[in-house]
C-alpha cells in the first residue's frame, strides 16, 4: 500500500505542472488582459494603464509571465491579487472555510438522503412509492440550481417561512451573538442554499443507488442467500449493498473535487460568501493569479478524491488489493 | 414699550442659550439644515459587488470608491439639487484675479476620525503622493495643466494655496482632498503605499473625515461603517453627526435577490429595476415604502460608426472594406441612421416608460451645460430614406440599399454580450435599417474582446456601447479631443481631420482655460450642437434611476447627484 501511494503521489507530479501550463495558456487566450478592462474608463489614460500593466508583469511575453509564476509555486508563492493586490493565499484563506462549511453540509444532507431511498426504491422497485421517487428525482435533476434558489427565496419572502434570511452567512449582529447563537445563526443561513445545491446531487445519486441496487438483488449471490433463509435484512444490507456501493464511492471521491469550486451559481443567487463566486469574478476580470489558484486547488482536489476513492475501495472491498 | 421688552429679553434669552450650545463646537462646522433627529440607529443597504480596496488612489471600481467615499471626504462636493459645486471638506476657497492662484480655507477644529486635526499638510501631502509616478492614480493626469504639474504650497495651518500656471475651470471639481499624513506618510516613505489600506487591513488603522468610518468588513458579505465620532458635522441643535451608529452594506451579487432582501424588510433601501417599478408603487403602502423616479441618471448608451482610415480593412484606401469608410464617413448615412433608431420601442420595451431620449453628450441631471435646443433626429423611416438619397445611395429592384457603385450596404454590428438594453437596442435597430434596406449582422461579443477591437485593433464597424458621463465636461477630454484613446471613431489623431473635430479641440482647450461659468457654458453648447450636427456618436436614451426607501427613514433626501448627500442626518423612525 505505501509504495502504491508513492507512486500515485510521484505520478501526480507531472500532472500538475500539465495542468498549471495548459490552464496558464489558455486563460492568456482570452482577449485582453485584466488591465484592459479599464480601457474604457475615461479617467485613466493609456500611460497610466502601461504602468499598471508593466507592474503586474503584463507587458511580458506569456511563456515568461509563466516560468515566473511556476517560480513562485515552488517557493510556494501564489502571486497577489491584480484586483485586491494582497497575497492570493490571503484572499482565498478568507472563503475557503464558508465554501467548506456550505459543500460539507449540502455533500451530507445529499447522501444521506440519497442511499437510503435509493435501496427503498431498489427494494420496491416499480411501486408506488418508487414512481414518486423517480418523479422527484427527474424534477430535482432538471430544474437549474439558480433557479430552485430564487424559488425559494420568493418563497420564503412572501410567506416568512421560519424566518429564515434571504442570503449571505451570518446576520449583521453576528459579532454580537454568543457562541452557541452563532451556530444556530450560520445554521439558519446555511437552509436554502444547502437544499439547493444537496437537491441537485440528490437525484443522480439515488438513481445510481437505485440501479445499482437493483443489479445486485438480481445475482445469484442474492439468490443462494435468499435460499438458505437468511433474513430479507442481512440479504440486503450484507449481501446486495456492500456489492453494489463500488461505483458510488468512485462518485464520492469526484464529489470532493467540487467541493471547493461547484457551487458558484448558488454561492451569487444565495450572496454566499464563497470561493465558486471569487474564482467566477476572477476569470471573468482575467485576474490571473487567483484565476490559476482556483484551477490549481480543481485539480489537486480532484487528484486527492481519487485517491481517497480508490483506498476507500480497497477498505471496502477485499477482491481490491493495490500491492 | 413694555411689549417689545419683553420680546427683547425673550430674544436674548434664546440668543444666550443658542450661544451656550455653541459654544463648544467649533465656529467653522457644517451646520445640517435638516430637521433635528434620534441618534443610535443602524442603516441597512446593499451593495453589488466586494471592495476592492480601501486606498483611495488604488481604487479603479465603483465597488471599492461607494465605500471609500463614504469616510474619506474631498475639498468639494456638487450640490444635491443644484449640482453646483460647494465647499466639503474645506469651508471655503477664493482665487486671484488672473484665476492662477487658489486659496483654500480649512475649517478650523475639524479633525480625523481619530482625533488628529485635518491641516494645510494633509493637502499637500496628498498632492505628493498624486505626483509620486510609483503611485497609478488617475489623479494624476487630472491634475495636469498642458502637461505640466501644478505648483502648491501650505499657506498656514488652515490655507493651503494651490499655484497653476495657466487658467484651469476643472480644478474645483477635481480638487485633491486631504490624505492623513500622521498615518500613511510612514509607508509611503517606506515605498509601500500601493499596498496600504488594502482590504486585509484591520478597519481600525484607517482613518477618516467622513461621516463614517470603517468599522469591520466580512469579504462577500458585509461592510460595516460606524458612526465617526469626531465629524465635522452638526445639526441645528448643535449636536454631533451623524445620527446613525452603524451602517450595514451587505455585499449582494444580483439586483433580484437585493430586491428580495427589501421586500423581505431586511433593507431600507434600493434601487428598482424598471421592470419591477409597478409591482413596488403598487406596494407601497404594504411595505411601508416610497419608490422615487429619479429621473435619468448619468450613463449613456450610444451607437458609433468606425470612422479611422487607419484601421486595418480601411487601410488609407487600400483595404478591401474602403467602401465601408466612405459609408461610415458619410454624414447622410449616419444621419439616416439616427432617424431609424425608434426611441419610443426601446423605452417601452426594455424600460417599461421608464427612461429618457438623449441628444446630446451631456448627461440629462446636468442641467447647467445641458444644451436643450441640439438638432434632434425622430424616428421617421421616410426623413430616413430622404438623407440616404442625398448621401448618394439608392435601392436595386429587390429593394436593396446599394452605394454610388452599386454595391450592398452590408456591415457587422456588435456589443457586449449579456448587456440586455444594449442588446435590445441592437435587434430593433437591426430591423429598422433591414426595413431601410440594409444588410444588418448583430452578433453581441465578449466584453474584453469588443474593447481590445474599439482601442487597439480597430478591426469593427459599428458598435454599441455606453460611458458613464459626469458634471465636468472636461472630463471627457480623452473622448472628445481629436487626440484621445477613446475618441472611438477615429482615435489618437495627430492633427484634427475634421473641420468641427478641430474647432471641438478648440472648445475644450478653451473651456478649460475659462474660468467664467457663463461662458463655459456657451463653449459647451455650441460643442453639444457640433456633436449632434456630426453625429460622431449617435445617443439613445437614458435610463431613470429608480430608488425605494423605507418610510422609517428620515430626513433622507435621493436626488440624481446624490442619494446619502445627507446621510449624517437620516435616522429611523421608531
Amino acid at each position: 500500500m505505501r509504495t502504491y501511494l508513492l507512486r500515485r503521489f510521484i505520478h501526480v507530479i507531472p500532472l500538475i505542472i500539465g495542468v498549471s501550463m495548459i490552464s496558464f495558456f489558455v486563460l492568456n487566450l482570452a482577449p485582453g488582459d485584466y488591465v484592459a478592462q479599464m480601457a474604457m474608463n475615461p479617467d485613466i489614460s493609456p500611460r497610466l494603464l502601461a504602468q499598471i500593466r508593466a507592474e503586474f508583469g503584463l507587458d511580458q511575453p506569456v511563456w515568461v509571465q509563466y516560468f515566473h509564476w511556476l517560480g513562485n509555486i515552488l517557493t510556494l508563492n501564489f502571486g497577489q491579487s491584480f484586483a485586491f493586490r494582497i497575497p492570493v493565499t490571503t484572499l482565498i484563506g478568507t472563503r475557503i472555510l464558508n465554501t467548506l462549511i456550505l459543500s460539507f453540509f449540502a455533500i451530507l444532507f445529499s447522501w444521506i438522503i440519497a442511499i437510503p431511498l435509493g435501496i427503498h426504491a431498489a427494494i420496491f422497485r416499480y411501486s408506488f412509492r418508487d414512481n414518486i421517487l423517480t418523479f422527484f428525482a427527474f424534477f430535482g435533476i432538471s430544474i437549474p440550481n439558480f433557479f430552485l434558489g430564487l424559488l425559494l427565496l420568493y418563497f420564503v419572502v412572501r410567506t416568512g417561512f421560519l424566518g429564515l434570511p434571504i442570503g449571505g452567512m451570518t446576520s449583521w449582529y453576528y459579532d454580537e451573538l454568543g457562541f452557541f447563537q452563532r451556530m444556530a445563526d450560520v445554521g439558519k443561513h446555511l437552509v436554502l442554499p444547502v437544499i439547493v445545491l444537496g437537491t441537485a446531487s440528490l437525484a443522480g445519486l439515488m438513481r445510481q443507488m437505485r440501479g445499482q441496487m437493483m443489479d445486485a438483488m438480481s445475482q445469484d449471490y442474492v439468490r443462494t442467500a435468499r435460499s438458505k433463509g437468511l433474513s430479507d435484512r442481512v440479504v440486503i444490507y450484507k449481501h446486495a449493498l456492500r456489492n453494489a456501493i463500488n461505483p458510488l464511492i468512485t462518485i464520492f471521491g469526484f464529489s470532493i473535487s467540487g467541493l471547493l469550486g461547484g457551487a458558484a451559481l448558488t454561492e451569487i443567487v444565495f450572496s454566499y460568501p464563497g470561493l465558486g463566486t471569487m474564482m467566477l469574478e476572477a476569470v471573468r476580470r482575467q485576474d490571473l493569479h487567483v484565476a490559476m489558484a482556483g484551477l490549481l486547488m480543481g485539480a489537486v482536489l480532484l487528484i486527492v478524491g481519487n485517491l481517497i476513492a480508490d483506498i476507500l475501495l480497497a477498505v471496502v472491498d477485499p477482491r481490491i488489493r493495490y500491492d | 414699550m413694555k411689549k417689545s421688552l419683553i420680546l427683547f429679553f425673550a430674544a436674548a434669552l434664546v440668543l444666550s442659550l443658542a450661544m451656550s450650545i455653541a459654544a463648544d463646537i467649533p465656529r467653522d462646522y457644517y451646520v445640517s439644515p435638516y430637521p433635528v433627529g434620534t441618534m443610535g440607529d443602524t442603516f441597512l443597504t446593499c451593495q453589488m459587488s466586494d471592495p476592492r480596496t480601501f486606498n483611495t488612489h488604488i481604487a479603479k471600481e465603483t465597488s471599492s470608491t461607494d465605500i471609500i467615499y463614504r469616510f474619506l471626504y474631498s475639498t468639494t462636493t456638487r450640490d444635491p439639487h443644484t449640482a453646483e459645486l460647494i465647499p466639503h471638506v474645506v469651508k471655503g476657497w477664493d482665487f486671484s484675479d488672473d484665476g492662477l492662484v487658489w486659496d483654500f480655507y480649512l475649517r478650523e477644529g475639524a479633525t480625523w476620525s481619530d482625533g488628529v486635526p485635518i491641516t494645510a499638510y494633509d493637502f499637500e501631502f496628498n498632492m505628493d503622493v498624486i505626483y509620486d509616478e510609483t503611485v497609478p492614480t488617475s489623479s494624476r493626469d487630472v491634475l495636469q495643466v498642458g502637461g505640466e504639474y501644478l505648483d502648491y504650497e501650505v499657506v498656514d495651518e488652515y490655507t493651503f494655496r494651490i499655484i497653476l500656471p495657466e487658467p484651469f475651470a476643472p480644478l474645483l471639481a477635481s480638487a485633491p482632498g486631504p490624505l492623513p499624513k500622521h498615518v500613511l506618510y510612514e509607508p509611503w516613505k517606506a515605498g509601500d503605499f500601493n499596498e496600504t489600506w488594502g482590504v486585509n487591513t484591520p478597519p481600525s488603522e484607517i482613518v477618516g473625515n467622513g461621516t463614517f468610518i470603517l468599522g469591520g468588513y466580512r469579504p462577500g458579505e458585509r461592510v460595516v461603517l460606524l458612526r465617526n465620532p469626531n465629524f465635522w458635522q452638526v445639526d441645528q441643535e448643535g449636536n454631533p453627526l451623524p445620527y446613525m451608529t452603524r451602517w450595514i452594506m451587505h455585499i449582494v451579487e444580483s439586483q433580484e435577490a437585493m430586491m428580495l432582501k427589501f421586500e423581505a424588510g431586511e433593507t431600507h433601501l434600493v434601487s428598482v429595476l424598471p421592470d419591477a417599478y409597478a409591482r413596488y408603487k403598487m406596494n407601497e403602502r404594504r411595505w411601508n415604502m416610497t419608490v422615487h423616479d429619479l429621473g435619468p441618471a448619468f450613463s449613456t448608451m450610444f451607437v458609433v460608426f468606425n470612422q479611422n482610415p487607419n484601421a486595418p480593412q480601411f487601410d488609407h484606401g487600400d483595404g478591401e472594406d474602403y467602401h465601408k469608410f466612405e459609408w461610415f464617413t458619410n454624414i447622410h448615412f449616419r444621419r439616416a441612421v439616427a432617424h431609424a433608431l425608434d426611441k419610443d420601442t426601446l423605452i417601452d420595451v426594455v424600460y417599461d416608460g421608464l427612461a429618457t431620449p438623449q441628444w446630446s453628450p451631456v448627461s440629462a441631471p446636468n442641467e447647467f451645460f445641458l444644451n436643450p435646443d441640439v438638432p434632434k433626429y425622430h424616428y421617421d423611416l421616410e426623413q430616413a430614406r430622404e438623407e440616404l438619397r442625398k448621401g448618394g445611395f439608392d435601392w436595386d429592384a429587390q429593394g436593396n440599399l446599394v452605394d454610388w457603385e452599386g454595391r450592398r450596404v452590408e456591415f457587422l454590428m456588435t456589443t457586449n454580450a449579456g448587456n440586455a438594453p444594449r442588446e435590445a437596442l441592437g435587434n430593433i435597430l437591426q430591423s429598422d435599417l433591414q426595413e431601410l434596406g440594409m444588410r444588418v449582422t448583430f452578433s453581441p461579443m465578449d466584453f474584453n474582446l469588443m474593447v481590445g477591437q474599439l482601442t487597439s485593433t480597430f478591426d469593427w464597424e459599428c458598435i454599441i456601447i455606453g460611458l458613464t458621463g459626469g458634471l465636468e465636461p472636461n472630463t471627457g477630454r480623452n473622448v472628445w479631443h481629436s487626440s484621445g484613446q477613446l475618441h472611438m471613431w477615429h482615435p489618437y489623431q495627430t492633427e484634427p481631420v475634421t473641420e468641427w473635430e478641430a474647432r471641438v479641440d478648440e472648445i475644450f482647450y478653451e473651456g478649460a482655460m475659462t474660468v467664467d461659468q457663463d461662458e463655459r457654458q456657451e463653449l459647451y453648447y455650441e460643442w453639444q450642437e457640433i456633436i449632434a450636427t456630426e453625429l460622431p456618436l449617435i445617443y439613445t436614451v437614458t435610463q431613470h434611476s429608480l430608488v425605494a426607501v423605507r418610510n422609517t427613514v428620515k430626513n433622507i433626501d435621493p436626488t440624481i447627484i446624490s442619494t446619502y448627500h445627507n446621510v449624517g442626518s437620516f435616522h429611523i423612525e421608531r
